[in-house]
């Protein structure tokens, strides 16, 4: 997802959740888990269970709507019309993502009016990387190779979590993304092996988004907070490292095969551990921009607010249709 | 007045005001639409199967949000039924590999209000963790003996863990030969197939006139 396997909340009120459970009906859920088996919307399941999921799969959501704004303001200037069918195309696809996310976090008692309220609002987060701006059509080619890799890194991994309309909705999400990724890499690649201009272009692209993309994955493990109950209950099916780390071993040497460069002086794979070596990314303007102070925060909300409100006479011109009739929670 | 500053053409084009954002308005009535569960048939001949919600003010408007959500790549359907969430009857959800047939008896129909006979369509749960299946159709003078005419049609070797009943007259269906050319401009959307965007032999060239 989006999000970074990040889940943005304070986990202080978490063991005041898990307290009064019933410790039955929680061994249960619990050996459901172990065994494999998915949770489906209508089975018991503990508050602090519902609650993560809705966070997790709610900011999943909005980053698909917001991850869409830096890349749709360049459908219009796409080079060609070959390249703006296809952008058009994958943006629609994120916007579909989100109506998925939506649905998935719905069948847990959250309506997708009240997601879309705290998005604007300032309520919710999304991923942190689309506050930062395309300032060219390389920028937008970077978002659609390696932002949506690393998207793929934890999609692919949440896909094995245990929550049945979560799963259902990253199996049809990950086969869409597998266009993404390859008419991505198409544009690097064209970009990168082009004349000098195009090779310098895509290069300032790459030495603006690494650090952005670093940060994609949230903090190391070392100084984010553990969650061990999430990873026993298959909410979090990988940490922030491993996923970092799985990124970076399968896109680096595809980066640098195309000729360009990585600005950072210590990356490398450490050939005895394994492992990559890189400089520690910056935490603390990671944590300023979510928390509002990034370059594109204002925009991207203010933009999304914009459409909301603007198209509140047709939502309630269409919905004078439906009157009468009662929203329900989606079932599976 | 100043407006937001954007890399954006279309967005300056908005004027949205600079200081946007520093209030909220409270929100007004909720204008949220209902929901409508989706069926996909992948194949001609082949079962429906639940693919998911859209959010939509009339089941017109939720098969086009239907058509666009879950049959935007080629090849993958051949006919949407959109069905009012609050349409479809659900059973309880078995525990430990149970069949929800074995819970179902005679005594289900008593007391259920009777009405006209009609027909009804059976969704099952075969397997949990994936999608409800359309089993068939069958006739009922309530959901209640639709769901014991079920049993009898229905129940097998494999158990089912929960059934969804629908009545046939309240589906959108667009499905067979009348609807065919709805999907048939699918597949010669090339670009949005990953197939479409081979690279192999471009890379291999560079990486040859670097090393030259
Ligand atoms: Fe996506
Ligand atoms: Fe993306
Ligand atoms: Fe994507």
């Amino acid at each position: 997802m989006y999000g970074g396997g990040q889940v943005f909340e304070p986990s202080s009120t978490n063991n005041d959740l898990l307290k009064d459970e019933d410790p039955k009906k929680l061994a249960e859920f619990e050996a459901r888990i172990a065994r494999g088996e998915k949770i489906e919307p209508k089975d018991w399941m503990p508050k602090l269970y519902r609650k993560q999921l809705i966070r997790m799969i709610e900011q999943h959501g909005h980053s698909e709507i917001i991850g869409a704004l830096p890349e749709g303001t360049w459908i219009t200037r796409a080079p060609g019309f070959k390249r703006k069918l296809a952008l058009m195309a994958k943006v629609q696809d994120e916007v579909g993502h989100a109506q998925l996310l939506y649905g998935a976090a719905e069948t847990l008692g959250k309506s997708r009016e009240q997601m879309i309220q705290d998005l604007i609002t300032g309520k919710s987060k999304y991923s942190n990387i689309f506050n930062y701006p395309t300032f060219t059509w390389a920028d937008s080619c970077f978002i659609s190779w390696l932002v949506d890799a690393g998207a793929i890194v934890n999609q692919l991994a949440n896909a094995r979590g245990s929550y049945g309309p979560y799963c259902r909705a990253l199996d049809r999400i990950c086969a869409e993304e597998s266009f993404h990724l390859k008419y991505g890499h198409h544009c690097v690649i064209h970009l990168a092996t082009g004349t000098p201009k195009q090779r310098e272009m895509m290069q300032e692209a790459v030495n603006r988004w690494w650090a952005p993309m670093m940060h994609f994955f949230g903090p190391s493990d070392k100084i984010s907070t553990h969650t061990e109950i999430l990873t026993k209950w298959k909410v979090k099916m990988a940490t922030n490292d491993e996923c970092r780390q799985q990124f970076l071993d399968m896109y680096v040497p595809k980066i640098w095969e195309l000729g360009l460069t990585i600005p950072d002086e210590n990356l490398k794979r450490n050939e005895q551990t394994g492992e990559w070596e890189f400089t520690e990314p910056d935490w603390e303007e990671f944590k300023r921009v979510i928390n509002g102070d990034g370059p594109c925060n204002k925009e991207r909300l203010a933009v999304r607010r914009t459409a909301e409100e603007r198209g509140a006479w047709v939502r309630r011109a269409l919905a004078s249709k439906t009157k009468g009739e009662e929203y329900v929670a989606p079932m599976a | 007045m100043s407006f937001i500053n954007s890399l954006d053409p279309r967005i300056n084009r908005l004027s949205i005001p600079s200081e946007f954002g520093a209030s909220f308005p409270e929100q007004g009535e909720k204008d949220q639409f209902i929901t409508y569960e989706v069926f996909v048939q992948p194949k001609e001949n082949k079962a429906f199967q639940h693919e998911g919600i859209v959010h939509a003010p009339t089941e017109e408007m939720a098969f086009l949000f239907a058509k666009e959500q879950f049959s935007r790549r080629g090849m993958n359907c051949s006919g949407i039924w959109v069905i009012k969430t609050t349409d479809i009857q659900v059973s309880p959800i078995t525990e430990n590999g149970e069949d929800i047939y074995d819970y179902i008896n005679k005594e289900i129909m008593e007391g259920a209000a009777k009405g006209e006979n009609e027909k009804y369509q059976v969704f099952q749960l075969m397997k949990r963790g994936k999608q409800h299946i359309h089993a068939g159709e069958l006739d009922a003078h309530s959901p209640e003996e639709a769901l014991w005419n079920a049993k009898n049609k229905f129940a097998g070797d494999k158990p089912a863990f929960n059934l969804w009943i629908v009545k046939d007259s309240v589906i959108l269906k667009i499905e067979g030969e009348e609807f065919s050319d709805i999907w048939e401009t699918l597949p010669d959307k090339k670009y949005r197939d990953a197939m479409d965007y081979k690279a192999t032999e471009k890379i291999k060239k560079f990486k040859e006139e670097q090393k030259a």
